[in-house]
């Protein structure tokens, strides 16, 4: 798997995974994670600093990435009486996952070997406003307030840039999501980077991670180059708006946003300035019309 | 060859060999019938083939238009759509299905409900924001009911329609027109830009396309 050489085209390598600090783990090997109580039990929303994340690595700490745990598994039931029904996706995903892992909601969702058991510790959550939407503010509060859970708000202003090898490489644009989220978790444990080849572009996606439906990927060809807020993320520079900004103009672009979050004005604004740029938004699950809307962008512009 | 356009109210078919054009409510296609080829959001029942409706907009444009420089619109009942071509070359094409939605349905309803003869209205300089024809139908009710002409009313909406939409297509100088409300006088007068009128059966003709290379290849 790790040279992306994946021969099988229909599998998704997020699917019915939990991201850890042991990067995708699935199914039974998931029992390393049953009895940390030696060591803390800590969530992270969003991309914490390298400093925080450091100080976590040296106290041993079990790390659970709550915007990626159950990647492909997006139940937002559990939310239905705290969050209004147009909201975003991720957004509810989180809150979904933080009240999976608690005691707060349990096992018959989710599987039993965190529910309950092992509650989390602690929770830290980056909100640095400008990389995430600032509904994160409500999200620390939720957790506050209701889960009381002890909450550490962190900002990342981290500036050292790591590339964007995974964005600019050949793999299958899911697993590029996926390399992304593992990469930042390699590099706090200083594990030899992920650094597939370079390949030439025939299209590129600008936004944030599809969150609502990662199928989406899957109308992609494997040479779509990444841009936006998830190359920031493989550049582990996520609060870095510049980068976040650029497109290349001489490739067909999409120009994505899940529904009800703030970045949709930039996604459609970009879009309306590059020559052959194209906004969409999605919500949980991708519509026949976004499918037909994207297909004939990628077929009317030769690129599959 | 039978071509079909399965939109959400009207069914449109071309028989290739007769040339023969037909236009009925989808509600009135027989169960049993099956069109060789089609495009458009009902055609999964009633079509063997189909083809994505922007691609089938995009052929139509290419096959009906000279210029190779256009922007083609098409607004039906339930959404609306458009390409824009410079050169022989695609540049852009969008659809909406949700914001904006149902504005043609929502005119032929309000037309029905107010006895309104779209043909012997003028186009009004004033309008109302039409965010989707459901809001839009609000908004003349209330102007109505505050004594508003129901004519004027329908005619302010009509014109909000077609300033989204202009929008919608990027404001372009020039706009190539088809779906069913090319049908309707006003709402084409109501158009901020020079506009070109291909029939309804516009999207057909790139269904042909699509078919005859499908059959060529
Ligand atoms: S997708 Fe947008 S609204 Fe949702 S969490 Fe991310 S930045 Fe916020």
């Amino acid at each position: 798997m790790e040279n992306g050489n994946n021969e099988n085209k229909n599998y998704n390598p997020m699917q019915d995974m939990v991201l850890t600090r042991h990067g995708f783990v699935n199914g039974k090997e998931q029992s390393f994670l049953k009895n940390p109580k030696d060591k803390p039990f800590i969530g992270i929303i969003g991309i914490p600093p390298r400093e925080v994340m450091e100080e976590l690595i040296s106290r041993s700490a079990i790390i659970l990435s709550l915007d990626m745990y159950k990647v492909d598994r997006l139940i937002t039931e559990p939310t239905d009486n705290i969050l209004p029904k147009a909201y975003c996706a991720q957004i509810k995903r989180i809150i979904a996952n933080i009240l999976s892992v608690t005691d707060y909601w349990n096992e018959d969702v989710m599987d039993s070997v965190l529910v309950g058991r092992n509650p989390i510790s602690e929770i830290i959550i980056e909100d640095s406003e400008i990389c995430r939407c600032n509904e994160m503010g409500f999200v620390a509060d939720f957790i506050e307030n209701e889960l009381k859970i002890k909450l550490r708000r962190v900002k990342n202003n981290d500036l050292e840039k790591k590339g964007d090898f995974i964005c600019k490489s050949g793999i299958p644009l899911d697993e590029k999501f996926g390399k992304i989220a593992g990469y930042f978790y390699r590099d706090m444990e200083k594990k030899k980077p992920f650094r597939p080849e370079y390949v030439q572009p025939k299209c590129a996606f600008w936004g944030t991670p599809p969150w609502g439906d990662f199928s989406i990927a899957n109308y992609f060809p494997d040479e779509t180059h990444v841009y936006g807020w998830t190359r920031c993320v493989e550049n582990l520079t996520p609060g870095d708006l510049k980068l976040e900004l650029e497109f290349d103009p001489d490739i067909p672009t999409v120009f994505f946003s899940q529904s009800f979050c703030p970045k949709a004005g930039l996604a459609s604004y970009l879009a309306s300035k590059h020559p052959r740029g194209m906004f969409i938004d999605m919500d949980i699950g991708i519509t026949r019309s976004t499918v037909a809307k994207l297909t004939a962008f990628l077929q009317l512009n030769k690129v599959i | 060859m039978i071509l079909l356009d399965a939109g959400t109210t009207y069914a449109k078919i071309l028989d290739t060999e007769t040339n023969e054009r037909t236009v009925k409510r989808v509600s009135d296609l027989e169960k049993t019938f099956k069109a060789d080829v089609g495009t458009g959001h009902n055609i999964n029942r009633f079509a063997k083939h189909s083809i994505n409706e922007i691609i089938a907009l995009a052929n139509a444009g290419k096959s009906l238009i000279e210029d190779g420089s256009f922007t083609l619109l098409d607004v039906g009942s339930r959404d609306a759509k458009y390409v824009v071509f410079e050169n022989g070359n695609f540049i852009h094409s969008d659809w909406n299905t949700e914001c904006g939605a149902f504005t043609g349905q929502a005119i032929e309803i309000l037309g029905n409900y107010l006895n309104i003869d779209y043909s012997k209205v003028e186009p009004q300089k004033e309008f109302i924001t039409a965010t989707c024809g459901l809001l839009g139908m609000g908004h003349v009710f209330d102007f109505v009911a505050s004594g508003v002409e129901p004519e004027i009313a329908a005619a302010r909406l009509i014109k909000g329609v077609c300033i989204s939409m202009y929008r919608f297509a990027k404001k372009p100088k020039k706009i190539h027109l088809t779906g069913g409300l090319v049908e309707n006088r006003l709402f084409v007068e109501s158009m901020p830009c020079e506009t070109v009128i291909l029939d309804r059966f516009a999207l057909l003709e790139g269904v042909k396309e699509y078919a005859l290379n499908k059959a060529n290849s």
